[in-house]
């Protein structure tokens, strides 16, 4: 039963990352994108990490995602316009660039799964990825404590994080009060 | 456990002066409002020059202590650290000089260079991959906003979307990376990986893992490579470097080019120092590193040639020195081929060379730039009658970025080359040769510059004098000149910040 | 039957794949900026591989887990900023194309 829901649940994951790709219209990719990680977090639960799954749904899926989604509303982006959507086509637009980034994309891929499965071929017994219900992994004390012991200083290094994105949104994304002096001469 | 804390709290004094005074820099904006740009700015090297202070009396007493389990206080972190107040009290100054800024409401301009400073102590600062990935962000995200800082201007907007692009991009291919090394070991922190440490719980080292998984730890490393590449902008991560160099406020541009480039090295410094070079490492990992050195010299190669010939084709000077500053950071990695002490300590030594040698080169662009509000060659032609002191500084930074005698430039590639060629007795000399090869390429376009400014007549050239920039202009060159005659104390303290690093705990 | 961890790293690693092409062949920013999202998800899941190949019932190897917490917190920082970078490049262009800014002449 837990395998059967891993399997479906990497399907769903693989084919919606697809979609988040090929979609044309953003909001498409951004719906696609949230189903991923609805399904990322099925795995992170049946791994036996629930606190994981609970914050990919909660930031990834309730914080982040619908930022994404609010700002292909606000700028009103349901499609491109009619001239760019063919070249915003990933099969179609700049064959060249295409190929280049798909093959960077198929060797990295490749290279990786590669190594994974030679490497497990050295390992000593086959290593079980999910938790059998009846085991009883808790991963949660352990990280709660990790997170406040070993890891409190990057904690606070993560809070200046935050307050210097919060800095620099607001020194993007505020309109100018004033031309900078001099407008200059461009090449 | 309180004490652990307490003495943690004392082995982080200068990143939490840092820390208050971006806050105070905040604050004091808001409550000056009009009045306090330069007020800020001052604020601002005082908390550097305090966070520098701090760092000189703790240098003979860093001693590879741990502040909260996780940084590293020793001599090589220090040693980046005061690189980075040194480049930053600069930067701001240039920000306070740069007749093209704003004077008022900056204060978050101030506030995002010391935020990236603290970012950069964090990443030079530590053997564990959170910790460095977390300061690695911090610098870049404070950069993106930097790079956009003057967004109503269309190459500034341009310059940080695609920063933020490649930046996110590169991000995510260090962070996969890291992760797959995690897989293979275990454990975050360096030296347990290594097996120079004893980690906690269930961990494997490196050694293990490049027996039995040869080709994931391979490609872990080119990705986690990948990573730094962009922060030092090396081929083929170097895509973004030219188009944002040109694009940002020119105070930023010297930012990105010397201080976040130097913290970049600092921390692929550290990460191939700990992993590979500790004598106490296993046989096999060893031999893996100086695998990991000829995949560096490649780098070297192909950037250092990329950045050179592209700079002879430029037609704005800003874009010049975008593209000289790729082709240094391949004369850094030709130092680092040699995967050992040496070529550690001749890459520190080039990048000093650096700092002095850069920030002068755009501390004067800055300063005709704001005179003439171009950036084009032409743009300079007879401001050598008209500006004689700055422009003949201007001749020694760029006799020193091209490596000539008697320049610090010349002494740091002198270090580098040695460094190279005592390498695999010698099998690293044809890298030697194409830097010098490179370095006469690049001796024509940076002698354009010279050209421009003293045998160009330029009828009405005039130069509203700015004491302040010129006088700091003055002495980075003089001090050019003179780390060259009295190269010793600069020797003495790379080497005295290599102590700890090769050497297990 | 179970499944072996390898399973998950595979998954993870066409994830990243997928992420990679996607960064590659889109010009629409905004789904740029997803493909970067699903590389960073694809370390995450590798992340909690690893931890499960280094665990055991008794001893969680907390690390991974650990590093997907901040991963996810880098993550919102830079949606947050790259989009803000959108809006103010839409406010300009009145398009999100990259092509719009393509200037890698060199």
């Amino acid at each position: 039963m837990v395998d059967l829901l891993f399997y479906v649940a990497a399907l769903v994951a693989v084919l919606t990352a697809v979609g988040v790709v090929l979609a044309r219209n953003p909001v498409v990719s951004v719906v696609s994108l949230l189903s991923c990680f609805g399904s990322l977090a099925v795995i992170y639960l049946l791994a036996g990490f629930q606190f994981l799954a609970a914050i990919q749904i909660l930031v990834y899926g309730g914080a982040i995602m619908v930022l994404f989604l609010f700002v292909v509303m606000l700028l009103n982006l349901g499609g491109l316009n009619p001239e760019d959507e063919d070249r915003d086509d990933p099969l179609f637009h700049d064959r060249r660039r295409s190929a280049g980034g798909l093959a960077v994309a198929v060797a990295l891929g490749s290279a990786s799964l590669i190594g994974i499965l030679r490497g497990a071929r050295h390992l000593a017994e086959p290593t079980n990825g999910l938790v059998p219900p009846e085991e009883g992994f808790d991963a949660l004390p352990a990280l709660a404590e990790a997170m406040f012991t070993r890891y409190s200083l990057p904690f606070e290094a993560a809070s200046v994080l935050l307050l210097a994105t919060t800095v620099g949104v607001m020194v993007l994304a505020k309109r100018q009060r004033s031309i900078p002096p001099a407008g200059e001469e461009r090449s | 456990m309180q004490d652990i804390h307490l003495t943690g709290f004392g082995l982080l004094s200068p990143e939490l002066v840092l820390g208050a005074v971006s806050l105070l820099v905040l604050i004091m904006d808001l409550v000056w409002k009009e009045r306090g740009s330069s007020r800020l700015g001052w604020i601002s090297i005082a908390g550097l020059a305090l966070s520098s202070f701090l760092l000189i009396l703790a240098f003979d007493d860093s001693v590879g202590d741990t502040a909260f389990g996780i940084v590293v206080v020793d001599k090589f972190g220090n040693f980046f650290k005061l690189f980075t107040c040194g480049a930053l009290a600069v930067v701001v100054a240039f920000v306070m000089g740069d007749q093209r800024e704003r004077k008022d409401r900056i204060g978050e301009y101030y506030f995002l260079l010391l935020g990236a400073a603290m970012g950069i102590f964090f990443m030079v600062g530590t053997n564990n991959l959170l910790l460095l990935v977390l300061g690695l962000e911090l610098l870049s995200l404070a950069s993106y906003a930097l790079a956009g800082f003057h967004k109503g201007e269309k190459r500034s907007a341009e310059a940080a979307m695609k920063y933020i692009v490649f930046g996110g991009f590169s991000a995510g291919v260090m962070v996969y990376g890291i992760s797959l090394l995690y897989g293979l070991t275990g454990t975050l922190d360096l030296q347990v990986m290594a097996g120079t440490a004893e980690g906690a719980g269930l961990t494997r080292s490196l050694a293990d893992a490049v027996t039995t998984s040869p080709s994931t730890v391979a490609l872990a490393m080119v990705m986690i490579l990948g990573g730094f590449a962009f922060k030092i902008s090396v081929a083929p991560f170097h895509f973004w470097a030219p188009d944002v160099y040109e694009g940002s406020p020119t105070p930023v541009t010297t930012f990105l080019a010397v201080a976040s480039k130097a913290a970049g090295f600092g921390a692929l410094l550290r990460f191939l120092a700990v992993l590979f070079m500790s004598p106490d490492v296993a046989a096999a990992v060893g031999a893996y590193g100086l695998q990991v050195g000829s995949l560096i010299a490649i780098l070297a190669a192909v950037t250092m040639t990329l950045g050179n010939l592209a700079a002879v084709r430029q037609e704005s000077v800003k874009r010049m020195l975008a593209y000289s500053s790729i082709a240094h950071a391949g004369y850094v990695l030709v130092a680092l081929v040699a995967m050992n002490g040496d070529g550690l300590e001749a890459a520190m030594l080039y990048l000093v060379a650096y700092y002095l040698m850069n920030l002068g080169a755009f501390g004067v662009l800055i300063y005709f730039h704001g005179q003439t509000g171009k950036e084009t060659y032409d743009s300079l032609n007879g401001l050598g009658r008209a500006a004689p002191l700055i422009s003949v500084s201007a001749v020694v930074f760029l006799i020193s970025l091209t490596g000539l005698p008697p320049t610090v430039g010349f002494f740091g590639k002198l270090a580098v080359a040695r460094a190279a060629l005592a390498a695999q007795e010698g099998a690293y000399a044809w890298l030697v040769l194409l830097m010098l090869l490179n370095s006469v390429i690049s001796l024509y376009y940076y002698m354009r510059v010279a050209k421009h400014l003293f045998l160009k007549d330029c009828e009405g050239q005039t130069v509203r004098p700015q004491p302040a920039m010129a006088t700091l202009l003055v002495i980075f060159a003089a001090l050019n000149v003179i780390f060259l005659l009295y190269a010793e104390p600069l020797v003495n303290w790379t080497s005295a910040s290599m102590d700890l690093l090769l050497i297990g705990p | 039957m179970s499944v072996p961890t390898e399973h998950l790293l595979a998954l993870a690693a066409i994830l990243f794949a997928i992420g990679v092409a996607g960064f590659f062949t889109r010009r629409n920013l905004i789904v740029v900026l997803m493909s970067i999202e699903l590389m960073l998800n694809a370390a995450n899941l590798t992340f909690v591989a690893g931890s499960r190949l280094h665990s055991s019932t008794g001893a969680v190897q907390v690390d991974g887990p650990i590093f997907v917490i901040f991963i996810i917190a880098v993550a919102a920082v830079e949606a947050a900023v790259g989009l803000a970078l959108v809006i103010a490049l839409y406010r300009q262009k009145q398009t999100v194309s990259l092509d719009a800014f393509a200037r890698l002449e060199d």
